[in-house]
């Protein structure tokens, strides 16, 4: 019986199928030069075949040649439609956490701290994170605005978190994992739907999508949605003034404009607004800092085009263009983003035995950091350009048992100049139960303009005698040289189906990290920008941190009965740090590793009850933050969904069961203030039409 | 433009050798239709008696046709011929004694196989929710595979019989009470 989805899929399957690199049509005339492209060979007749031999073929539109099935040779987890269905969860960042090695935590209503394999924080800058191939790891934050990255989750057609470098194939800052969010293809969200919900601390998400065809243009789809959720409170029990609200709107198409070839465009636009408690400095003119109810305002759109071309059942191209444009800002900050990327892969098998992806792009992204006391960036416009191409062979040493991979990526940086990440993965497949694989890989996590130009004034304190009755300004700058924080990563894992009823996956892994960044007081000066003159305190970015990472991550699938499945899982992760002598940071490795949980364990239970009713439960243990104060914490959520009738579906949430309010995450060095999280339930209807 | 005129070259480029065991993945399917054609059996009197032909109904947009087509059209079944017939509207389903909808047609399947129910008609398609509403067989893919399921209690309801050797190699198979059975 189907082993779980998590075990089987080919990497190049992932390159191939998962929208990495974009496209564009410019002129009619490119596609009748395509069309010369030769075709047909001898067809055999399948009508001759039995239907057991049928269903040994492989189907895949570029052939993995005469074997069975490569297997993935990294730490990789699915999270299928049915996963979504029954998970209950309102958002991606929920479902996120199901997926073990990955740390979640949730810092308030609007913001996440979510990282693979340690160093988590709420611009986490070690995983990259895509939607349909499109980047939502920000350049210029080197992390991600999850608050921005709202997809209606019955859109989602599956989510891929590999933990592990990916950088060989998805490029710098794939350092520790990269997410894939993919959404189902126009042609199968036909028709109408609508869904209500609400509870006790949000209203909504409220949406309505339709799909449906159009001759020319192929299958579409449009959605809207809105929702508001309400301010959590903090640890000193007050009002977090965190509630947000946002409403969105998309839609997608997906057109087959011949036999060979399929376009897809999507676009998406949305604006949102959150609040947030924060420590900021007010004013240097009469030295004040105070903690502010700011609220974030922001908007934006995208659109991604991908037209892919089958050029036989061994070759595939894939082109891809996308547009991003982002604007928020508080009263303390107003930056303006937009990125532009166009990509290109190329995917062909080669002889009998190899099976090659190849790719160029280029992104060119352009910001706007208007100065306010808090955050400033010098210069305040700025263009950066990434040029990248890639390489991957996949090489069946013994077809059907031992496969080696082997790929690099290229990249040139406005900030750091050329790199390579190199990655070289073999797997051995010794029978269709087992699977073992391991692989060595380099990623490198390239600057952001956070990390070199940006500055940003943190503190105030008044004049007095020892500073010479000038005010003082505790400042934090952006430095222009800092390089890139390297790794190196050596991982194994084991897959395992002993029965169709128990599988597990298992792996563990060792990462090496130089360069890493830390934080280097600069010399006191005195300072006459901003009015008034004061003694500056600088500090900046360093790369004299390194050390090793290393752990392991387990889960498991068992059917205990045909209506009933458990998945426990486990993550551990021990991080040893160190500073090079020489440098004043005394801070950052105590923060860094006391900032991820070294033990994490889950266990979740779905099951198929009479009267077509779903019932799920997770459990999630998370260790404790010593460095936050964050005590150790188990979540329990428990939902259940019932299929009314044909068209309505209702389903009712239970988050946080266990306890009213907890913790998950409360960063030191962050000036926003963590929510609770609390107790909540929601209830939700969904009508077909 | 560079980037342009690499998609030409490269789209453009000799074909490699094709491997003999890959497949366009909708003349697989076809050839599934041929062979279930051959382990159902109808009731008697309900097969063009007339004109000996066994009908797959496919409706005339569906972008794969030409694949469905070539594989199956007059090819022989027993004594009868297997035709590919295009539908251009639901009205003209009485001459169908097997109906195809591809994982595109999830919004007008609905409608049709309500209207169907109880016909000698074999329903077969891929969407998810094709078994729920009253298909009979639904395609899927696992690990680059083609695999199916069957409902029984929906063929049993329109009076097809549905050969045992077809049965077993179905990967799930809806009783007509409602219980699945996963192998």
């Amino acid at each position: 019986m189907p082993i779980h989805p998590s075990m089987r899929s080919t990497f190049a399957e992932f390159s191939r199928r998962n929208n990495c690199r974009f496209w564009r049509i410019t002129g009619i005339a490119l596609l009748a030069c395509l069309g010369l492209c030769p075709c047909s060979g001898q067809i055999p007749d399948l009508t001759q075949k039995s239907l057991e031999d049928l269903m040994n073929i492989n189907v895949t539109s570029v052939s993995k040649k005469a074997q069975k099935t490569s297997e993935t040779a990294a730490a990789v987890f699915v999270i299928s439609t049915e996963d979504i269905r029954r998970s209950g969860a309102l958002n991606i960042q929920d479902l996120l956490r199901m997926v073990p090695g990955l740390d979640v935590a949730q810092i308030d209503v609007g913001k996440w701290a979510i990282s693979a394999r340690g160093f988590n924080g709420q611009y986490s800058n070690k995983l990259l994170v895509l939607i349909d191939g499109r980047t939502v790891y920000n350049p210029e934050f080197a992390g991600v605005l999850w608050d921005s990255q709202n997809v209606p989750l019955d859109t989602i057609e599956r989510i891929e978190v590999i933990r592990g470098p990916g950088a060989a194939v998805w490029g710098s800052n794939a350092v520790n994992g990269v997410i894939n969010i993919i959404t189902k293809s126009a042609g199968d969200t036909q028709g109408g739907s609508i869904t209500a919900g609400a509870g006790n601390t949000s209203v909504g998400p409220e949406m309505i999508r339709y799909g449906g065809k159009a001759r020319g243009l192929g299958a579409y789809r449009f959605y809207g949605e809105g929702f508001h959720k309400s301010a959590l409170p903090t640890i000193a029990g007050l009002n977090g003034q965190d509630d947000w609200r946002l409403i969105h709107g998309g839609y997608r198409t997906d057109t087959a404009l011949s036999a060979k070839d399929t376009l897809i465009t999507e676009g998406e636009v949305y604006q949102g607004n959150a609040g947030e408690f924060a420590n900021t400095i007010v004013s240097l003119q009469s030295a004040l800092n105070a903690t502010l109810a700011l609220r974030d305002r922001y908007w934006g759109w995208n659109l991604l085009t991908r037209w892919n071309r089958t050029i036989s059942p061994r070759s595939a191209t894939s082109l891809q263009v996308t547009f991003d444009r982002t604007t928020r800002g508080d009263t303390t900050y107003d930056i303006a983003l937009n990125t532009f990327n166009i990509d290109f892969q190329h995917h062909f098998a080669l002889g009998a035995r190899q099976d090659i992806v190849w790719g160029v792009g280029y992104r060119v992204g352009l910001d706007d950091i208007c100065p306010t006391l808090r955050l400033s960036a010098t210069p305040e416009n700025r263009t950066t350009q990434l040029f990248n191409s890639f390489a991957q062979d996949e090489i069946a040493i013994l077809p059907d048992s031992l496969h080696l991979t082997v790929g690099a990526r290229f990249e040139h940086n406005d900030y750091t100049g050329f790199n390579i990440e190199p990655s070289a993965r073999l797997v051995w497949t010794p029978n269709s139960k087992n699977m073992v694989w391991s692989a060595v890989s380099g990623a490198d996590r390239t600057p952001a303009r956070s990390d070199t130009d940006a500055r940003i004034n943190l503190d105030a304190e008044p004049a007095s005698v020892l500073t010479g009755y000038l005010p003082v300004l505790v400042s934090f700058f952006g430095n222009p040289k800092v390089k890139n924080e390297q790794l190196k990563a050596f991982e194994a894992g084991y897959r395992n189906t002993w029965t169709n009823r128990f599988s597990v996956d298992s792996t563990i892994f060792y990462n090496r990290y130089r360069d890493l960044e830390s934080v280097e007081q600069g010399v006191m000066r005195i300072e006459l920008t901003p009015a008034p003159v004061h003694v500056l305190i600088p500090s900046s970015y360093g790369n004299n941190l390194y050390g090793e990472t290393h752990g392991l991550e387990i889960f498991a699938n068992l059917k205990l009965a045909d209506n009933w499945t458990l998945s426990p899982g486990y993550a551990f992760i021990a991080m040893h740090l160190h500073t090079f002598t020489g440098s004043a940071d005394v801070l950052t490795v105590h923060e860094t590793q006391g900032g991820s949980p070294n033990h994490q364990a889950q266990l979740r239970s779905s099951a198929s009850l009479p009267w077509k009713i779903k019932w799920n439960t997770s459990a999630y243990f998370v260790n404790s933050l010593p460095t936050q104060s964050v005590p150790s914490y188990t979540r329990l959520d428990t939902g259940l969904t019932w299929r009314a009738g044909e068209h309505l579906s209702i389903s009712a949430e239970e988050q946080n069961l266990l306890k009213d309010r907890h913790l998950e995450y409360n960063g030191s060095v962050s000036s926003v203030q963590s929510g609770l999280m609390r107790r909540n339930f929601y209830g939700n209807i969904s009508w077909s039409f | 433009m560079v980037f342009l005129c690499l998609f030409a070259l490269v789209s453009g480029a000799p074909g490699i050798a094709r491997a003999q065991t890959a497949a366009d993945e909708y003349r697989i399917k076809s050839a599934f239709l041929y062979h279930f054609a051959q382990l159902v059996e109808w009731p008697p009197g309900t097969l063009n008696s007339g004109n000996a032909s066994l009908n797959l109904c496919i409706f005339d947009d569906e972008p794969r046709l030409a694949d469905l087509r070539s594989t199956i059209d007059g090819k022989p079944i027993g004594l009868r011929v297997f035709h590919v017939v295009l539908l251009s509207s639901s009205q003209e389903l009485q001459s169908c004694n097997m109906l195809f909808f591809s994982r595109d047609e999830a919004r007008r399947q609905g409608a049709i196989l309500k209207r169907l129910r109880g016909q000698p008609v074999l329903t077969v398609g891929e969407s998810a929710d094709f078994l729920p509403n009253g298909g009979m067989i639904r395609f899927h893919i696992e690990e680059n595979k083609i695999r199916f399921d069957i409902n029984l209690g929906a063929a049993d309801a329109s009076h097809l019989k549905i050969s045992s050797q077809l049965l077993l190699l179905a990967s799930v198979v809806i009783r007509s009470n409602g219980t699945g059975l996963e192998r």
